[in-house]
């Protein structure tokens, strides 16, 4: 709990210096799109790691607060602000009806069915031209004043504060969540369902309270990238963002908070570099996937984290 | 009438299709208990090497069949003895994560190698419409439909008929009892495994000579699976039967009556129907629920 | 306190238990004996909502608890331990009893995103709460080690803290003294008893080792076969006919 704190905390601090360190607009773009990952895989690795289910269709919350985000804005002309706090609340809503009705199942199945979910809501955004202008999608996405003062540079340095920020908030949350009372029954449940219930915690409304959280933050990471790009079209709900965030968590290891920051870091970069190469990119990802899962299932953090315990407990009795 | 007659009959033939194409996913789930997320991929390999051997190389279609046949069996009798057998025994993430890499890195590895451009299998059956009644439908259609049939049943005799087929079902019912009796268990799993990715890739094969083959259809084609053998329960020869022509049926019907741009998703609305109704379902032997 | 009856399971085409009728009353130890496949626990699982019962019905303080959800049943007072031990493995023996006592913390989401001074003492007295439930059940020089590096006893003695920092008033020990040898299992015994009085008020406990049954308990129930046999003072079931027969089978004859 301490390390990982500390982690975070000097993390922060180098994210606030870094617009001092790199003034320049690429690295700026690139620390915004790191804050918009690391609140997605935030977000995505609350329901792998805490509840213990994998949720293949998790893009729809994303997606839900994208669109809300754009509608919003377009629609009803309304401020960044108000759509950039209606977009979680809008996924939340989302995940409080989808995870009611998927975490009735486990495995294999609840990783289907929410696939079904975010599949079906890519078709309504694809279909329903009234709404969302189907494949169009909603472009023209005011920014808000703080996005427009200055130069190109300054507002891009604009654009990764705010991220920064909500990043942070998605990390504070997740943080008072994880190490609370209601985390540790989380937790209890991902680590033995039946031992849980024996004790008083339903699974099942734990689970719901940790999907709805995770939907909400997001939400957040979505209302931000239509903002950001100022443009949403139904493929916000498709596999591209999905295999990110798989990458990201189990890379960076799940049922930690720090993993999905490194995660986050690591698929950012790793795409910036094969920006051109999309497939490549991809089935590089495929494969990253495949080892992970063979060789480091618990991810970069997960190792550090055992590494360190194993090395204080073996200080502590020497001592 | 007509129309009715009309949109019955597409929905038996795409039902069909449905059907032969989740049988893999089916058997696999069934005998090793193990969701394939890669099986769409599988199917997308089938395709594309049918294709490759049909229209670059010019073999013909029944020789081709038996090859790719071939090939897919041998790919996943790898895939499993060097990937599955791995993490076999940890639960059930570890499989599908695997499985879940696996089809990224074959759908983009396939993109890789062939491009996007929708390719189509050369068949030897014309288009040719034939008129049953009110009814039409090509001459290329019914005998798939044909073919499909056959290779259904040869799965199902494979199955329940031969000696392998038994090792398989014994295995899978209790897997220390079978190695007591001499079985070869980890043969046993790959066997299986091939024989999923097998059918996955006939089905591929065959339905790319009516449709295309393209590298970017396995996810799609792994969705129409899930919810087929979901319909159908996981596991069951005939669910996945039963649950095939329900989807076509329905999608016929739904396409023709009311909005064709919703179609696919009548099938997830049945899906989370069914998941919640009978999550077992309509033959299903288990049930998943929390 | 708990009275279960006439509660039958049938498994598709096996009739597990049939027709068990017994109770458990306040300040008492009562244990549910019976040779292997008798029937205890699926008795247990009744009991706490794991299976439903086919027939009858489970009352507790005179409220209909069949067929409710197991967290739900738990959280009435009446906590369970496993036959294979089962415990969280991934967390410390401090992290395991700390979840135990989870209702004692805070449950507000919104007190947890933003805690203050209240939110702050409950949870230092949930860490003094837990920390003298391991001294308790003589765990304290393990306080802090991993779940998964437990001795087979110690694991044990996890499981009765985890169950204990649960807050049971009914608690129901599914094999406790399964590994133990005989000086182990008189402790065990011992502990037992000191806990009737000093917040659990009754005990359960299905158990093969008969030394500890016939120390403790007040009375004791019977199965064979899925049906009860016997029950009454421990006195009376060492010289029933039917019991002795149970276990050891009729003579030749």
């Amino acid at each position: 709990m301490i390390f990982e704190r500390n982690c975070l905390l000097v993390a922060l601090v180098i994210a606030l210096l870094a617009p001092l360190l790199l003034p320049n607009q690429y690295a700026m773009h690139i620390g915004v799109l790191i804050m918009f990952s690391v609140m997605l895989a935030t977000s995505f690795n609350l329901i792998v790691g805490y509840v213990g289910e994998f949720p293949l269709g998790h893009t729809a919350f994303l997606g839900v607060g994208a669109y809300t985000a754009a509608l919003l804005s377009t629609r009803l002309a309304m401020p960044y602000h108000v759509a950039e706090l209606a977009a979680p609340l809008a996924a939340a809503l989302f995940g409080l009806v989808i995870g009611a009705i998927t975490l009735q199942l486990r495995g294999p199945f609840f990783v289907i069915v929410t696939l079904c979910f975010a599949e079906v809501l890519r078709l309504i955004a694809n279909n329903w031209i009234g709404l969302t202008n189907g494949p169009m999608g909603i472009s023209g996405i005011e920014k808000p004043s703080w996005a427009i003062a200055g130069d190109a540079l300054q507002q891009k340095v604009s654009y990764y504060y705010v991220g920064l920020l909500l990043a942070a908030i998605s990390l504070f949350v997740s943080y008072r969540f994880v190490y609370s009372n209601i985390g540790r029954t989380a937790i209890a449940v991902r680590e033995n369902r039946f031992v849980a219930q024996s004790i008083g915690i339903s699974p099942f409304h734990l689970g719901l309270l940790t999907f709805v959280l995770a939907a909400g933050i997001a939400g957040l990471a979505g209302g931000f990238y239509a903002n950001y790009v100022s443009f949403v079209g139904p493929e916000v709900f498709g596999f591209s963002f999905m295999i990110s965030m798989i990458i990201m968590v189990l890379a960076g290891g799940k049922g930690t908070l720090v993993g999905p920051v490194i995660g986050a870091i690591l698929v950012v970069l790793l795409e910036e570099y094969l920006r051109d190469f999309k497939e490549l990119r991809f089935s590089i990802f495929g494969l990253i996937v495949m080892a992970v899962v063979l060789f480091l299932p618990r991810g970069i953090m997960g190792f550090i984290t055992r590494r360190h315990e194993t090395y204080v407990r073996g200080a502590t009795r020497d001592a | 009438m007509d129309l009715f007659l009309q949109l019955l009959a597409n929905g038996l033939v795409i039902g069909t299709f449905y059907a032969l194409s989740a049988l893999g996913l089916t058997l696999v789930f069934g005998l090793m208990r193990v969701v394939n997320f890669a099986h769409g991929e599988l199917y997308v390999v089938g395709g594309l090497l049918g294709w490759a051997l049909t229209d670059l190389v010019g073999l013909n279609f029944f020789l081709t069949l038996a090859i790719v046949i071939f090939c897919l069996a041998v790919g996943g009798y790898l895939i499993d003895r060097l990937l599955m057998a791995r993490v076999r025994g940890q639960g059930e993430e570890p499989t599908i994560l695997l499985t879940i890499g696996l089809s990224i890195f074959l759908t983009n590895t396939a993109l890789l190698i062939v491009g996007t451009a929708p390719q189509k299998v050369i068949s030897p059956f014309a288009n040719k419409p034939l008129f049953l009644g009110p009814v039409v439908i090509t001459q290329s259609r019914l005998v798939l439909v044909a073919i499909s049939a056959v290779v259904i049943l040869v799965a199902h005799l494979l199955i329940q008929r031969t000696t392998l087929g038994r090792s398989m079902r014994a295995t899978f019912q209790d897997s220390m009892a079978a190695q007591l009796s001499g079985i070869r268990t980890s043969h046993v799993y790959g066997f299986t495994f091939a024989l999923g990715a097998a059918l996955a890739g006939a089905a591929g094969m065959l339905l790319s000579s009516i449709y295309v083959a393209q590298a970017t259809i396995g996810d799609v084609v792994s969705l129409k699976a899930f919810v087929v053998v979901i319909l159908g329960g996981m596991g069951s020869f005939a669910g996945a039967i039963v649950g095939g022509l329900v989807l076509g049926i329905t999608e016929a019907f739904w396409g023709g009556y009311m909005s064709s741009g919703y179609v696919d998703a009548i099938g997830f609305g049945l899906v989370i129907a069914m998941l919640l109704v009978r999550p077992y379902g309509l033959f299903g032997k288990h049930a998943e629920r929390a | 306190m708990l009275e279960v009856c006439n509660i039958s399971k049938r498994f598709g085409g096996l009739l597990a238990l049939s027709d068990i009728t017994f109770g458990v009353g306040s300040g008492e130890i009562v244990s549910l004996i019976g040779p292997n496949g008798a029937g205890k626990t699926t008795c247990l699982n009744l009991i706490t909502g794991f299976f439903k019962p086919s027939a009858g019905t489970v009352r507790y303080r005179n409220d209909d608890i069949t067929g409710r959800a197991p967290y739900a049943i738990a959280q009435t007072g009446l906590i369970r331990t496993f036959q294979k031990t089962n415990v969280l493995k991934g967390l410390t023996v401090f992290g395991n009893v700390l979840a135990a006592r989870h209702r004692h913390g805070e449950t507000s989401l919104l007190r947890t995103l933003f805690p203050g001074q209240a939110q702050r003492s409950r949870e230092r007295q949930l860490r003094d709460d837990a920390a003298s439930i391991i001294e308790k059940v003589g765990l304290l020089d393990r306080m802090n080690a991993e779940a998964d590096s437990l001795s087979c006893g110690e694991l044990r003695l996890l499981e009765l803290a985890v169950a204990l920092g649960a807050g049971p008033q009914l608690l129901m020990l599914d094999e406790p003294a399964a590994g133990l040898n005989t000086e182990e299992a008189h402790q065990l015994g011992a502990v037992l008893k000191t806990l009737i009085g000093s917040g659990v008020e009754s005990i359960l406990l299905v158990e093969h080792n008969m030394a500890l049954v016939m120390e403790v308990s007040h009375r004791i129930v019977v199965l064979n076969f899925g049906r009860k046999i016997a029950e009454g003072a421990p006195d009376e079931i060492r010289s029933n006919v039917g019991v002795i027969e149970a276990y050891l089978g009729t003579p030749a004859s």
